[in-house]
């Protein structure tokens, strides 16, 4: 039977419904696609007059007007894997720890506390990294291993730089230990999706605490693992203000792991106050774009590796 | 109807009808379980004939998934669940450690004669192998859920391995329809494949006694029956206790029934004298279908 009621609901309040929802989606679209345009026609010129040589040479010099930007680029990748190699296996041991061993009564607050970490602003990790940890780094680790090592050796030529303690590798600490929460909280989270029932079969069947964790409860999990990462690096590329106080600030190409250097976020964020030319800005814009790919790019690789994963 | 009103007053009435001594490979005595402060099972016994299916019923949270897991300790891993009483593993006391035995002469007092054993749980987990209501199938291809749980025992590879997975297939009916994709994750297997899967994982490491935890509560007929007649192939080969809601399962499959009920063993005999002629009315009422 027709039922009247039904066939005359206006269809006018799911037509706006449908609107709305597809103008949000074309305008984030559109904000996109107007950010990549607007970084293009503002770099265009530094393209336009160095060419690959943009990102190849590693000569930045404002007063002569000449940009290459191999020196962030490298500063910005070298820092952010240095950052996640340090911070993953530590947001893997503490996800762990909460979810297999910490009693409730502990893990709650331990899981709270390592959220309200993650939102600490990154400038006061920064002056914590310049006035603490820097001196401490320099002091500590730094001129006795100058001391140390033998000339010529491996290690020297990783360990050369000014003892200082600002620079590319004390730059990738303090990334970890920001990166760290996030990766620890989203982690747990992850672990937690773990039914029940799956590990204590894995118990059931005889295995230990390590055993259910490293071949059950983590490849369970293997594909949001990707993401954690994935988070964890997108956070360390951006990262802009505890960076820039703490790598020094070079701009060549930095010569080893204790050189000062710089990344493509805190050479924009250094410089574009004071950039006097219109090449220096329109450089610093293409160094904008430079990021957006490398963030872009990353992310694709990643969407890649899961699908194939999942495979 | 006053069952629960009258339950502070009333001493329940027990019939358990034990096979011969000789024959358990398995048995509960007097057992007692805390999840926390609340008591969910008050002196249950439960004797397990070797070889043979013992089936447990009773209406939901009665204790009997609770009693399933003390049998190999797995409630252990949450803190604050307890178990009070003798768990007997061909001959040896597997609650017996130091606090189960502080805790038993706690309650029974210091006449209580128990050897104590420090009994490893990893390997009490391997004899004593669990099957679970939502199939579990571990994150990895279909040979490698069974090698897995063998190589936590022998060092074993190559063609040795592939007889012991190619076995624990067939023993669990499960062979024919996975032989041609044992490379591919357990994971995308049909809900019924993947319990007998964890089946035959169970079986892959040669417990002496297989618990089940009902087993076929997430599956669809089919696969329940062909489940069924898996378990039916077993009989005289290995030991298992199973949980189910399902009378008529229990009527085919086990050999032995018990019946619980507000955490106590109430009637546990022969499964037909069970059904046909059970001994006490709260047992009759609940097969019969007046209550539960």
């Amino acid at each position: 039977m027709h039922n009247p009621a039904i066939g005359g609901r206006a269809p006018l309040g799911e037509d706006i419904f449908r609107w709305l929802c597809l103008s949000a989606a074309t305008l984030l679209l559109a904000i996109l696609a107007g950010v990549v345009v607007s970084l293009a026609i503002g770099g265009w010129p530094a393209f336009a007059k160095f060419g690959l040589g943009f990102l190849t040479s590693s000569t930045w010099n404002p007063v002569s007007d000449i940009y290459g930007a191999a020196g962030p680029i490298v500063g910005t990748l070298v820092t952010s894997f240095l950052s996640l190699a340090i911070a993953l296996p530590l947001a893997i041991g503490v996800a762990v720890f909460l979810t297999e061993f910490a009693p409730a009564r502990i893990a709650r607050p331990i899981a709270v506390a390592i959220e309200l970490l993650a939102g600490i602003p990154s400038i006061v990790y920064g002056m914590w990294g310049l006035f603490v940890f820097a001196p401490w780094f320099a002091e500590n680790v730094q001129q006795p291993l100058a001391n140390s090592v033998t000339p010529g050796s491996l290690m020297d030529t990783l360990t050369q730089g000014i003892p200082n303690g600002a620079n590319i590798f004390t730059a990738s600490i303090i990334l970890a230990i920001m990166i760290l929460p996030y990766m620890a909280a989203v982690f747990r989270e992850l672990l937690l999706t773990v039914p029940a029932q799956v590990r204590e079969a894995g118990y059931g069947i005889g295995c230990t605490s390590f055993e259910v964790t490293a071949r059950i409860s983590i490849p369970y999990v293997r594909t949001g693992v990707l993401g954690v990462i994935m988070l964890g690096l997108g956070r360390a590329l951006g990262e802009t203000m505890a960076v820039t106080f703490i790598i020094g600030n070079a701009h060549g190409f930095p010569k080893s792991l204790f050189d000062s250097g710089s990344t493509i976020a805190s050479t924009i964020a250094n410089e574009f106050a004071e950039a006097s030319s219109d090449m220096h800005s329109a450089a610093l814009i293409a160094l904008g774009l430079v990021l957006f790919f490398i963030t872009f790019g990353v992310l694709a690789l990643a969407r890649l590796l899961l699908a194939r994963s999942m495979r | 109807m006053s069952l629960l009103d009258s339950e502070a007053v009333e001493t329940y009435e027990r019939s358990i009808t034990a096979p011969p001594a000789d024959n358990l490979v398995l048995e509960a005595r007097n057992l007692d379980f805390f999840y926390g402060k609340k008591q969910t099972l008050f002196g249950v016994d439960l004797p397990v004939e070797k070889n043979k299916i013992t089936a447990l019923i009773g209406p939901s949270g009665c204790g009997k998934s609770t009693l399933l897991r003390t049998l190999n300790r797995i409630y252990e891993l949450y803190p604050g669940q307890q178990a009070t009483g003798r768990i007997i593993l061909d001959g040896q006391d597997v609650l017996a450690d130091k606090a189960g035995i502080a805790r038993l002469r706690a309650r029974d007092g210091d006449a209580v004669e128990v050897t104590p054993n420090k009994m490893d749980l990893a390997t009490l987990r391997a004899r004593v192998g669990m099957v679970f209501q939502k199939p579990t199938p571990f994150p990895m291809s279909i040979y490698d859920n069974i090698a897995f749980g063998v190589r936590l025992y022998k060092r074993i590879r190559g063609a040795e391995m592939d007889e012991i997975v190619e076995r624990a297939l067939r023993r669990a009916a499960l062979w024919d329809e996975v032989k041609d994709k044992l490379k591919e994750s357990g994971l995308g297997l049909s809900g019924g494949q993947q319990q007998r899967l964890c089946v035959a994982r169970g079986l892959a490491i040669d417990p002496e006694v297989l618990l089940l935890d009902e087993p076929a509560s997430a599956l669809d007929p089919i696969s329940t029956a062909k489940l069924e007649d898996t378990l039916n192939e077993l009989v005289g080969n290995v030991t298992i206790v199973i949980v189910t809601h399902n009378l008529h399962q229990a009527a085919r499959l086990a050999q032995h029934t018990g019946f619980m009920f507000l955490g106590r063993m109430i009637e546990f005999g022969p499964t037909e004298e069970f059904f046909s002629a059970p001994k006490l009315k709260r047992t009759r009422d609940y097969v019969t279908g007046r209550f539960g």
